[in-house]
C-alpha cells in the first residue's frame, strides 16, 4: 500500500466517523484542524481506522501520535 | 511548612543558592536531598517510606521490563504485563490502603446495617504520606509510558526517585509526565538572573492570588456553610457563587508558586489552568481546569477502556442492534463515569467528592451532548448569533454556575450536609442582605468588601490580558523601570492587603489535602 493510497482510504474513515464528505486529510493535520476532533471522538477514530487497515495501534501511539503523518507513518509499518 | 510562609521561601532561596553554587552534574542530587529535607519538615517523616516503596517498585518494574525485552524477546508481551500489573496494583494499593480504608469500611457497615445486623465499626487512623494522590499518578504515568514503549526506562535511581518527589509540586501538583518533567531535571542548568526574576515574580502572583483574595472570600464563604440555618436563602447562593472564585485563586495560586519556584531552578512545569471561568461549556472548563489530572485520566484511564477489546465489542454490537450514534455514544458514556468517578475518588474519600466533584459533571456533560441538537435547533431558531461576546457571557455564567454547584459540595462536610446547603438556598429568599450590611458581620469591614472586590477585579483583567500569552512577558517587553514598578506595587498589595502574619494562620491550600 502507497503512503498516497493510506491517505486516500483515511480521508474514507474521517468522512464517516466525523460524518463530513468534505474532510481531506493531509500529513500536518491534527485535531486542531477537524471541529469535531476531541479527546472523546479520537479513540473512535482510532478503532475505525484499526478495522480499516486490519492493524492495532498501541496505547502509547494513541496517546502520543501528533498528527496524521505520524498515524500513517505507524499504519505503513504496520503493513510491511 | 505552607507554600505561603516566610520558611518556605528562606527554604527555596537556601536551596538555591546550593543548587547554583555546587557543581552542575550534582544539581539533581541536591534538588533530591532538599525534596527529602522538605518532605521531613512539612510531613510524617516516618511515612516516608511509602513514598520509597512506590518509588523503589517503578524503578525495579521499569528495569525489570526492560531486561524482559532485551533477553525474552519472545515472551516479553506476557513477562511484560504480569509485571507491569504487579507494580501498578502494588502502587494503587498502597494509595487505596492509606486512604481509602475508612471509606471501604463506613460503606461496607453501611451495606452491612441494610441487612439489620448489629455490627460495631471500627475505623483506622494510618497517615499517608505527604502528597499521595499526586506522586502515585505521576509515578505511574512513568510506569505505564515505559509499559507502552512510549519511554525509556531511567537507569539511575536517584533520578526516578527525584522525579517522584520533586518537592515544589509535591503536596499539589501539578501531575508531570517524565517525558515533560524527567528530562528537565537530568539537565544541567545555568543560573539566568532574568529566570529566577520571572519565578520570582510568579510566586508574588500567586501570593497575591492566596493571600489578598482566596483567604479574605474565605471569611465569608466559611462564615455562611458554617451555620447554613442562620445564613440561609441568598447567602447560600452568594457563598455558592464565590466558592469557585475562592478555590481558583487558591489552587491556581498555589500553582503560581508552585511553577515559580520551579521556574527558579530552571524548570518549567506543566500549566494546571488556562482561564477556565471562560469556558462556553462544563467538558471545556475541565480541559482548562486541573489540566494535568484531565490529561492524566484521559490518557490512563478513559482511553484503555475504550479501546479495550470487551469495549469495542460492545460498541460493534450495539452500532448493528441500535445504529451508529447509539453504537458510539454508549460505550463513550460508560468510560466517562469511570473516568469522572475517579476524579471524584481522587479528591477525597467521601460521597461528596464522588458526586460533586465526578458524577454531577459527568451527567451535565452528558445532558450537554443528548441535548445538543435541541440546542442547535433553538439557536437558529431564535437566530442567535453563537459568536457575540454576549452569547459568549451567557454560556461562560453557565457553565461557571454548574461549576459552583458542584464545588458547593467541596465545602459540605458530607453528601447530605451538601444537599441540606442546597435545601437552605430555598428557605427564604432575602435580597434585603445585600443592602442592609448583613455581610459586614461576617469577619470583613465594609473597606475590606470594598478592596477585595477591587483585588477580584484586577485579578480578572489580568485573566483577560494574560489569555494570549504571559503577562509577565508583556511586562518585561516593557521599560525596565515599568517593570519593577508594577512588581514593586504588586508586593505592596500583598504586604497591605494579604492574611498573613503573627497571629495569623493562613489555612492550607486545599488542594494540597490530598
Amino acid at each position: 500500500m502507497t503512503r498516497e493510497e493510506v491517505f486516500k482510504a483515511l480521508d474514507e474513515v474521517f468522512e464517516e466517523v466525523f460524518d463530513d464528505a468534505s474532510i481531506h486529510v493531509g500529513e500536518t493535520t491534527t485535531a486542531k484542524d477537524i471541529e469535531d476532533w476531541d479527546s472523546l471522538e479520537h479513540i473512535n477514530l482510532v478503532v475505525a481506522i484499526e478495522k480499516r487497515f486490519s492493524m492495532k495501534f498501541t496505547m502509547g501511539e494513541v496517546t502520543t501520535m501528533k498528527n496524521v503523518g505520524e498515524m500513517v507513518d505507524i499504519i505503513l509499518e504496520r503493513a510491511q | 511548612m505552607s507554600l505561603t510562609s516566610l520558611n518556605f521561601l528562606v527554604f527555596l532561596i537556601v536551596t538555591g543558592i546550593c543548587y547554583y553554587i555546587l557543581p552542575k552534574r550534582t544539581q539533581p542530587y541536591c534538588l533530591l536531598v532538599a525534596s527529602i529535607a522538605f518532605y521531613c519538615m512539612v510531613g510524617e517523616p516516618w511515612t516516608f517510606i511509602y513514598l520509597f516503596v512506590s518509588i523503589v517498585s517503578v524503578y525495579a518494574g521499569t528495569r525489570l521490563m526492560e531486561w524482559i525485552r532485551k533477553n525474552k524477546p519472545q515472551k516479553q508481551k506476557k513477562l511484560c504485563r504480569i509485571v507491569f500489573v504487579t507494580v501498578l496494583l502494588c502502587n494503587l494499593g498502597i494509595l487505596a490502603v492509606l486512604k481509602y480504608t475508612n471509606f471501604m469500611i463506613y460503606n461496607l457497615a453501611y451495606l452491612v446495617k441494610l441487612l439489620h445486623l448489629d455490627i460495631s465499626v471500627h475505623t483506622v487512623s494510618w497517615a499517608a504520606s505527604l502528597g499521595i494522590s499526586y506522586y502515585t499518578l505521576q509515578i505511574v504515568s512513568y510506569l505505564t509510558d515505559v509499559y507502552w514503549e512510549v519511554q525509556r526506562p531511567q537507569h539511575n535511581f536517584f533520578r526516578v526517585a527525584l522525579f517522584a518527589c520533586f518537592f515544589p509540586q509535591m503536596v499539589s501538583g501539578p501531575i508531570s509526565r517524565y517525558s515533560e518533567l524527567g528530562v528537565q531535571l537530568e539537565q544541567e542548568h545555568r543560573f539566568s538572573l532574568e529566570q529566577v526574576e520571572r519565578g520570582a515574580c510568579r510566586i508574588l502572583w500567586g501570593f497575591f492570588k492566596k493571600l489578598v483574595i482566596s483567604e479574605k472570600l474565605a471569611v465569608i464563604v466559611n462564615a455562611i456553610y458554617a451555620d447554613p440555618v442562620g445564613y440561609h436563602g441568598l447567602y447560600i447562593w452568594t457563598a455558592m457563587l464565590l466558592f469557585p472564585i475562592q478555590i481558583y485563586t487558591d489552587f491556581s495560586g498555589c500553582m503560581d508558586i508552585v511553577l515559580g519556584a520551579a521556574e527558579c531552578f530552571g524548570i518549567f512545569l506543566p500549566e494546571n489552568f488556562r482561564t477556565p471561568f471562560f469556558s462556553r461549556t462544563i467538558q471545556e472548563f475541565w480541559q482548562r481546569w486541573h489540566i494535568t489530572l484531565g490529561l492524566w485520566l484521559k490518557d490512563y484511564v478513559m482511553y484503555p477502556i475504550l479501546k479495550s477489546n470487551h469495549f469495542v465489542a460492545m460498541g460493534d454490537k450495539l452500532k448493528k442492534k441500535y445504529g451508529r450514534k447509539i453504537g458510539k455514544q454508549i460505550p463513550l458514556y460508560i468510560a466517562m463515569l469511570v473516568l469522572w468517578f475517579c476524579n471524584g475518588i481522587w479528591h477525597g474519600n467521601s460521597w461528596k467528592y464522588i458526586i460533586g466533584v465526578g458524577l454531577w459533571y459527568w451527567f451535565a456533560i452528558i445532558m450537554g451532548q443528548i441535548f445538543e441538537p435541541v440546542s442547535k435547533r433553538m439557536i437558529n431558531i431564535l437566530h442567535i448569533p453563537t459568536e457575540s461576546v454576549v452569547w459568549h457571557i451567557f454560556q461562560s455564567v453557565r457553565t461557571y454556575i454548574v461549576y459552583g454547584i458542584g464545588a458547593l459540595f467541596f465545602c459540605a462536610t458530607d453528601l447530605r450536609n451538601g444537599a441540606f446547603l442546597i435545601k437552605c438556598g430555598f428557605l427564604e429568599f432575602n435580597p434585603q442582605i445585600f443592602t442592609d450590611g448583613s455581610f459586614l458581620q461576617m469577619g470583613l469591614d465594609g473597606y475590606d468588601l470594598v478592596m477585595l472586590g477591587i483585588m477580584i477585579v484586577f485579578a480578572f483583567v489580568i485573566s483577560v490580558l494574560g489569555r494570549n500569552g504571559y503577562v509577565r512577558d508583556k511586562i518585561a517587553a516593557k521599560n525596565p523601570l515599568f517593570g519593577g514598578f508594577i512588581w514593586i506595587m504588586l508586593l505592596v498589595i500583598v504586604l497591605v492587603f494579604g492574611s498573613y502574619g503573627n497571629g495569623y494562620n493562613a489555612s492550607s491550600f486545599i488542594y494540597a489535602k490530598f
